[in-house]
């Protein structure tokens, strides 16, 4: 069985035609980058995991946070929005109370992954600097992949924008440097 | 076709061994897994690696010349990300069909056999001696390992599926590789069985509205055990060493003195002398007169007085001196040498060369007192 994802067929979208077209697709997108990535401004980095590299266990396939093995991380520029974290406990009775980061929610245009030739996939994992000291870092649990819905469209013309879900990874998980 | 009754499908030239015998085959594969004289750990990991080979090996089957693809499958995303991006789509979704295996994350104690607690504190119980030679003296190292700890680990096998085909199809592997209820797998030379425990059904055929696929959910135990190769224990069995003194006895115990040969007797000497007295007449010459024994008596040693020493003829010895008979009581004299065993009734006598034949020489014999 291979994989099926590089198919290469290409056919041209006609709906809209007569108000909207590719060139109206590219000038909104323009607008929306612009505003995006040059009034906001939002930087995040992206991990991607190479996992040829990472040295995993047979079984398992599981490794440590100091072996996990990633691509050059890539800057992105997105929307984001940080969840406020819940107040918990381990223990069922309340006893050993933590609080971490809530979960990351960010919108991205296709069009600079493709730019900077990206990939954002599941268990991927993404830093924001949230201080000037510190990074944290979270792992991609959906990663948008399908932008076919009216929210991720142009006016049902094409997917331009990716909303990508992530939770938040523990030290002991991921640790980028 | 059917088969002819009496016609043998398989004919085996050499007889299955069974009982004993069959067991000891079983200890040798053992044996030949770990490469060394005791069996070879086996742990949780062991366990689910060969688990996931059973189910990839002897449960896999293909769908339109495909083989099904079979994921283990852990909480770390990215991992299964890994395991799966090969048979992924455009959207990244896997691809039905497929097998998916989750072990169940507590282990129990096992029930294979039944857990008893009979054996505190991770005793230790031989399990064989391996002879050891360290240069100098050959002997045993003991090899010594713990009671195994059963442990039942739980997994759970799903086959999901759009087609009742593909269904009956995985069913009938599984039902047909757990015949007999269970099925054994050799982990690091170890069998354990796998029972099939229940065969369930989450297949999505109710959701009207939404994607529909036939999920089978079959649950398997396997009832093994651990053994951390860490807990084996080799230590150096307890020597018995045969020492050997090779001795002469022509040693002369002093009176009093505990020889080695018979520690705790004492040696009491004994003397006998052989006198030529040059005024009595002696028949041949130069001869002792026999003399009888009542003793018993191992002569080690001679002194002489005025009798030459010669054991071989050269210069200034023509003659050997003394050459001293025996005669066993048989009326047969025989020429014989030290050490010699005297026994009562044996008769002696010397054959001497005086230095000076003018006065008197004697031969003294000296030996200590022995039993025969």
């Amino acid at each position: 069985m291979e994989n099926n994802q590089n198919q290469q067929t290409k056919v041209p979208i006609t709906r809209l035609n007569k108000f909207f077209d590719d060139q109206d697709f590219g000038l909104e997108v323009d607008f929306g980058r612009e505003y995006m990535e040059g009034d906001l401004h939002v930087t995040i980095v992206l991990f991607s995991i190479d996992i040829e590299e990472t040295d995993t266990d047979d079984v398992y396939k599981e490794v440590n946070a100091e072996n996990v093995r990633f691509h050059p991380p890539v800057e992105l520029l997105v929307n984001l929005e940080i969840a406020a974290g819940e107040n918990q406990t381990y223990n069922p009775n309340g006893t050993l109370r933590y609080r971490d980061y809530g979960n990351m929610t960010f919108n991205i245009f296709e069009q600079q992954l493709e730019q900077k030739q990206s990939e954002i996939k599941y268990g991927d994992y993404i830093g924001y600097r949230d201080s000037e000291e510190t990074m944290k870092y979270w792992v991609v649990v959906n990663d948008g992949k399908i932008i076919s819905d009216n929210e991720h469209t142009i006016f049902g013309y094409k997917g331009a924008v990716r909303t990508v879900e992530c939770t938040v990874a523990d030290r002991n998980e991921f640790k980028a440097i | 076709m059917g088969i002819p009754k009496k016609f043998l499908k398989n004919v085996q030239l050499k007889a299955p061994s069974n009982n004993h015998e069959r067991r000891l085959e079983i200890w040798e594969e053992g044996w030949n897994a770990s490469g060394t004289f005791v069996p070879k750990g086996v742990l949780y990991e062991d366990m689910d690696r060969d688990f996931i080979k059973l189910v990839k090996e002897e449960l896999s089957f293909s769908v339109e010349g495909e083989d099904v693809p079979v994921f283990f499958l852990t909480i770390q995303r990215w991992a299964e990300f890994a395991r799966t991006w090969e048979f992924t789509d455009k959207d990244r979704n896997v691809q039905i069909p497929f097998v998916t295996i989750v072990r169940q994350p507590d282990i129990q104690f096992g029930t294979n056999p039944v857990t008893q607690y009979t054996i505190p504190q991770k005793q230790r119980f031989d399990y064989m001696k391996v002879p050891n030679y360290d240069g100098d003296s050959v002997g045993v190292d003991v090899y010594k390992i713990p009671q195994p700890i059963a442990v039942n680990l739980m997994y759970e096998v799903r086959f999901f599926s759009y087609r009742m085909r593909e269904i009956n199809k995985f069913n009938k592997i599984v039902m047909q590789a757990f015949q007999s209820r269970q099925k054994h797998i050799n982990c690091n030379g170890h069998y354990f069985p796998i029972v099939l425990e229940t065969i369930g059904d989450e297949s999505t055929i109710d959701q009207f509205e939404s994607k529909r696929f036939y999920v089978q959910n079959f649950e398997m135990q396997l009832q093994g055990y651990i053994m951390d190769e860490d807990d084996y224990e080799v230590t150096p069995a307890i020597k018995r060493v045969v020492t050997l003194f090779e001795t002469q006895p022509n040693v002369v115990p002093s009176l009093n003195v505990t020889n080695n040969l018979d520690s705790g007797r004492e040696t009491i000497e004994y003397e006998l002398s052989l006198s030529y007295i040059v005024n009595v007449p002696h028949n041949p010459i130069n001869q002792t007169p026999p003399i009888t024994i009542n003793d018993t008596a191992l002569i080690t040693t001679v002194t002489l007085e005025n009798v030459r020493d010669c054991s071989n003829i050269s210069t200034g010895c023509s003659a050997i001196s003394p050459i001293i008979e025996i005669d066993p009581n048989t009326g047969t004299w025989i020429t014989t040498t030290l050490p010699i065993q005297i026994l009562p009734k044996y008769k002696i006598r010397t054959t001497i060369t005086p230095i000076d034949n003018t006065i008197d020489s004697k031969v003294t014999l000296v030996g200590y007192r022995n039993e025969i």
